[in-house]
C-alpha cells in the first residue's frame, strides 16, 4: 500500500530521520528533567512558599539594620519608690544581677564568678564588709554603678535605667549579711533630689549603615602635605605614607609648639601613622630639623 | 600491505571523456573478468562504487560496535571501582548509583568511536601505510586530476593478460590506454626509508640514554653535579673562612627588628590614649572594619556592640557593653590598646587583626556607637513607620 507513495529506500530514510529527531527530543527532555524543577513531578509545587526570615535580636534579618527610632526622656523617678527595698525591686535586681554581674561577682556575690579568675584586682565579695572602694552604703554602690571603678574591670552601668540601677543597689546590699548603715542623710537627700529632678534621656537610634554614612559625611579629611617632593631629605626619609602622616599630624594637637611631645607621639605610632620606624633612632638635633621641616610642609 | 616489486606490471589504465562514458564502460570491463577493476576520477561520481561492485563500507558498523563497547567498558570500570573494589558513599547515594557514571561513559564512547573511525578508515579500509601508488607515477594521472576519468584493470597475481586488458578497455571506448608498471621507489616516502629512520631514532635514544647513565655513574662530580660535602659552609669546631672575625653567625645590624615583631610603641593604655587613628573615615574603611568586627568581635560584644554576645549563654564572661558612656568617651588609642593587649577576660587580638584592621574596627565601633546613641539631628528627614519610634513611652522601663 505505502509503496505507492514512497519507495522502501525513502521510507527507511524518513524513519531514520525520525529516529534522530526522537533521540534529540529525548535528550532535551532528559536535560529538562534535570534542570527545570516543574518537569520532574507534575504535582510538585512550582512556586516556593515564602519563608519567614529568621528573627534576629531586634527582629530584623540583619540586626544592624533596624528602623530609626526617636529619642525620648524617661520621666523622673519618684524617690519614694526606689530609696527603700521592696520585694518588686529586689526581684528586678535579682534578674539584672544574673544578667550583668554573675559572670564576675558569682551567683552568691562572693566574687567568684567564672570570669573572675583573670581579674586583678579581683571582683568585690558582697558578703563581706571589707574592701568596698566607694563604701557599701546606697550612695556608694550607686556611685560605683554610675562611674565604674577606675583601674579595675568594673565598668560603668549608666546604660541601665535609674530604677534598674537602684534595684541592683538594693539587691547587692541584700547579698551581704551585715549592717549596711549608717547612711549619710545629706548624700541620700542629694540622690533623691537627683532622681526627682531629671528624667533619663534615651538617645535616638539610627541603623548602623546610616551611622556609617553620617560619620563619613562628617569626617573632615585633613589637607594633604604640600610640596613633599621638594622637602628636605630628612622629611622625605621620615615620611613613608604622606596621606597617613597628614592625618596623624592633624590628630596631634599642639605638635607645632611642643617638639618633644611630637617626637614622642610619632615614635609611638610608627609605622602605622605614616612615619618610618627609623624615627625612633633620631637624635634631638634631627628631631629639631624634622620639626621645622614638617611645619614647612604641613597645612596650617 | 606489502609493496609490489618494482618493474612488475601493475595494471592497464584507460581514459574516458566523461563520467557517463566511464559508467557505461565499467560494466563491460567487469564482465571481461581480467582483474580488479578500479576507477580514478577527478571528483566523486554518484553510483560509481555500486557500479564497481564495491561492498558497503563497514566503518559505520565498526564505529557502532566500538562505541557500545566503550560505553560498556566505562560503565563496568566505574561500577567495579566505585561499587565493588572500593565502595565510597558520595553525596548520600548508593555506591553503584549509575547517574554519576554517565559523563565518563559518554566520553569513553566518543573516544572508542572516534579512534575506530579514524584509525579503522586509515589502516583497515584504506590500507595505509601504502607509499607511492603506481597510478600516481603514470602519465594518465595528470589527465585524471584535471578532467578525464580513468578506468584501470589491475593485476591480481601473476597471470595477468596485459593484451586482453588493453583490448577490453579499447572496446569499451577508452582513449588513450596506458600500461602501468610498478615504479622503482626511492626517497623519504618509502617504507624502507621510514623503517630505517625509526630504527635510527631508537638507536640514538638508546645510545644517548646509556651514555648519560654511564657518564653520571662514572663521573658523578662533573659540574653542575657536586658532592654535598664540598660546599662553602661552616664546619663544626672550625673557624669561618668567610667572615673576618671567624664567627659563622653574625649579630644582626643594630636596630634590626624581626619581621612581624615590631614592638608596640606604647607601654600602657594611658600612653596609647594619644595615638592617632591613621585611617580616614571612608565607606571602604568602615566596611573593612565591619568585616573584621563581624569576624572577631561580634561573638562577645554582639552585633550592636552592646555586650549582648552572639554566643550568649555558651560563654561565662560578661563582655563589655561598648555603648556605655565610658567607652563612647574612650580615645581611639585606648580601644587600640585593648585590641592589641586584651583586657580582663578578653585576649589579645594582635595576631588576628592587622594594624589597619584594628584601626578600621575602631572606626566601625564609632559607627555602632553613633547608631545606638544618635544625635537628635540625625533623624532629620526620617519618616517613621506607624507604631514605631517617635515617643514610644511604652518602651520606657
Amino acid at each position: 500500500m505505502i509503496e505507492a507513495y514512497v519507495t522502501r529506500e525513502e521510507l527507511r530514510r524518513l524513519l531514520s530521520a525520525l529516529l534522530v529527531v526522537i533521540i534529540f527530543i529525548c535528550l532535551v527532555a532528559l536535560f529538562a528533567f534535570l534542570i527545570i524543577p516543574g518537569t520532574r513531578n507534575a504535582n510538585a509545587p512550582i512556586a516556593v512558599p515564602a519563608v519567614n526570615p529568621p528573627q534576629g535580636q531586634t527582629g530584623w534579618l540583619d540586626v544592624t539594620e533596624y528602623p530609626p527610632e526617636a529619642g525620648y526622656t524617661v520621666p523622673p523617678v519618684d524617690p519614694k519608690t526606689v530609696m527603700t527595698p521592696t520585694p518588686a525591686l529586689l526581684a528586678r535586681g535579682k534578674v539584672l544581677f544574673e544578667q550583668n554581674c554573675v559572670a564576675c561577682h558569682g551567683p552568691e556575690g562572693h566574687g567568684d564568678g567564672p570570669a573572675a579568675k583573670g581579674l586583678n584586682p579581683p571582683p568585690r565579695n558582697f558578703s563581706q564588709p571589707t574592701g568596698w572602694i566607694n563604701g557599701y552604703q546606697i550612695e556608694g554602690i550607686w556611685k560605683t554603678l554610675q562611674e565604674g571603678v577606675k583601674g579595675s574591670a568594673m565598668v560603668e552601668y549608666d546604660y541601665l535605667s535609674t530604677k534598674d540601677r537602684m534595684a541592683l543597689v538594693h539587691y547587692v546590699q541584700s547579698l551581704g549579711d551585715f549592717s549596711h548603715g549608717p547612711e549619710d542623710p545629706a548624700k541620700l537627700a542629694a540622690l533623691a533630689k537627683l532622681f526627682a529632678s531629671a528624667g533619663q534621656v534615651v538617645p535616638p537610634k539610627i541603623p548602623v549603615s546610616m551611622a556609617m554614612a553620617k560619620l563619613e559625611e562628617e569626617y573632615v579629611a585633613p589637607a594633604p602635605l604640600w610640596n613633599l617632593a621638594g622637602a628636605p631629605a630628612l622629611a622625605r626619609r621620615s615620611i613613608l605614607d604622606p596621606a597617613r602622616a597628614a592625618r596623624t599630624l592633624a590628630g596631634l594637637s599642639g605638635w607645632r609648639t611642643d617638639e618633644r611631645s611630637m617626637a614622642r607621639e610619632l615614635v609611638r605610632g610608627a609605622p602605622a601613622n605614616g612615619f618610618s620606624p627609623a624615627v625612633a633612632t633620631y637624635t634631638p638635633e634631627q628631631w629639631r630639623d624634622l620639626h621645622s621641616q614638617l611645619e614647612g610642609i604641613a597645612s596650617p | 600491505m606489502t609493496q609490489p616489486k618494482s618493474g612488475d606490471t601493475f595494471g592497464v589504465v584507460g581514459l574516458f571523456e566523461s563520467a557517463d562514458a566511464l559508467m557505461a564502460a565499467i560494466s563491460k570491463v567487469r564482465e571481461a573478468g581480467l582483474g580488479k577493476v578500479e576507477a580514478y576520477t577527478p571528483y566523486p561520481v554518484h553510483g560509481l562504487d555500486k557500479a564497481l561492485g564495491q561492498r558497503r563500507s563497514p566503518l559505520g558498523g565498526m564505529v557502532m560496535i566500538m562505541g557500545v563497547l566503550g560505553a560498556l567498558t566505562a560503565f563496568l570500570f566505574q561500577w567495579w571501582i566505585s561499587g565493588i573494589d572500593y565502595p565510597i558513599v558520595t553525596g548520600g547515594k548508593a555506591p553503584t548509583s549509575w547517574q554519576a557514571f554517565v559523563p565518563i561513559m559518554f566520553e569513553v564512547t566518543v573516544l572508542f568511536a572516534t579512534f575506530t573511525a579514524g584509525l579503522g578508515m586509515l589502516f583497515f579500509l584504506n590500507k595505509l601505510p601504502f607509499f607511492g601508488h603506481p597510478v600516481l607515477h603514470a602519465k594518465a594521472i595528470s589527465a585524471i586530476t584535471r578532467d578525464r576519468f580513468g578506468l584501470a584493470i589491475e593485476a591480481e597475481g601473476d597471470a595477468f593478460d596485459v593484451a586482453a586488458a588493453v583490448r577490453a578497455l579499447e572496446s569499451a571506448g577508452a582513449r588513450p590506454i596506458e600500461v602501468i608498471s610498478v615504479p622503482s621507489f626511492s626517497g623519504p616516502m618509502t617504507a624502507r626509508y621510514l623503517e630505517r629512520s625509526l630504527l635510527g631514532i631508537a638507536i640514538a635514544c638508546a645510545v644517548s640514554g646509556y651514555a648519560t647513565y654511564w657518564a653520571v655513574k662514572l663521573f658523578p662530580v662533573l659540574p653542575p653535579t657536586s658532592h654535598m660535602l664540598v660546599q662553602p659552609r661552616l664546619d663544626p669546631q672550625k673557624p669561618s673562612a668567610f667572615f673576618k672575625d671567624g664567627h659563622g653567625m653574625q649579630l644582626p645590624v643594630p636596630g634590626t627588628v624581626a619581621r612581624g615583631y615590631l614592638p608596640l610603641g606604647v607601654t600602657s593604655q594611658e600612653e596609647a590614649a594619644t595615638l592617632v587613628n591613621p585611617l580616614a573615615v571612608t565607606q571602604k574603611v568602615l566596611e573593612e572594619g565591619r568585616q573584621a568586627y563581624m569576624n572577631h568581635c561580634v561573638v562577645c560584644h554582639g552585633p550592636l556592640a552592646n555586650g549582648v554576645p552572639t554566643l550568649t549563654s555558651a560563654y561565662g564572661a560578661k563582655p563589655a557593653n561598648l555603648q556605655a558612656q565610658q567607652f563612647r568617651e574612650y580615645p581611639d588609642g585606648k580601644i587600640y590598646w585593648a585590641i592589641v593587649m586584651g583586657k580582663n577576660a578578653m585576649p589579645s587580638y594582635a595576631a588576628d587583626l592587622s594594624e589597619d584592621d584594628r584601626w578600621a574596627v575602631i572606626h566601625y565601633l564609632r559607627a555602632l556607637q553613633r547608631a545606638q546613641n544618635a544625635k537628635p539631628g540625625d533623624l532629620a528627614g526620617v519618616k517613621f513607620e506607624a507604631g514605631s519610634g517617635q515617643g514610644s513611652e511604652g518602651k520606657a522601663p
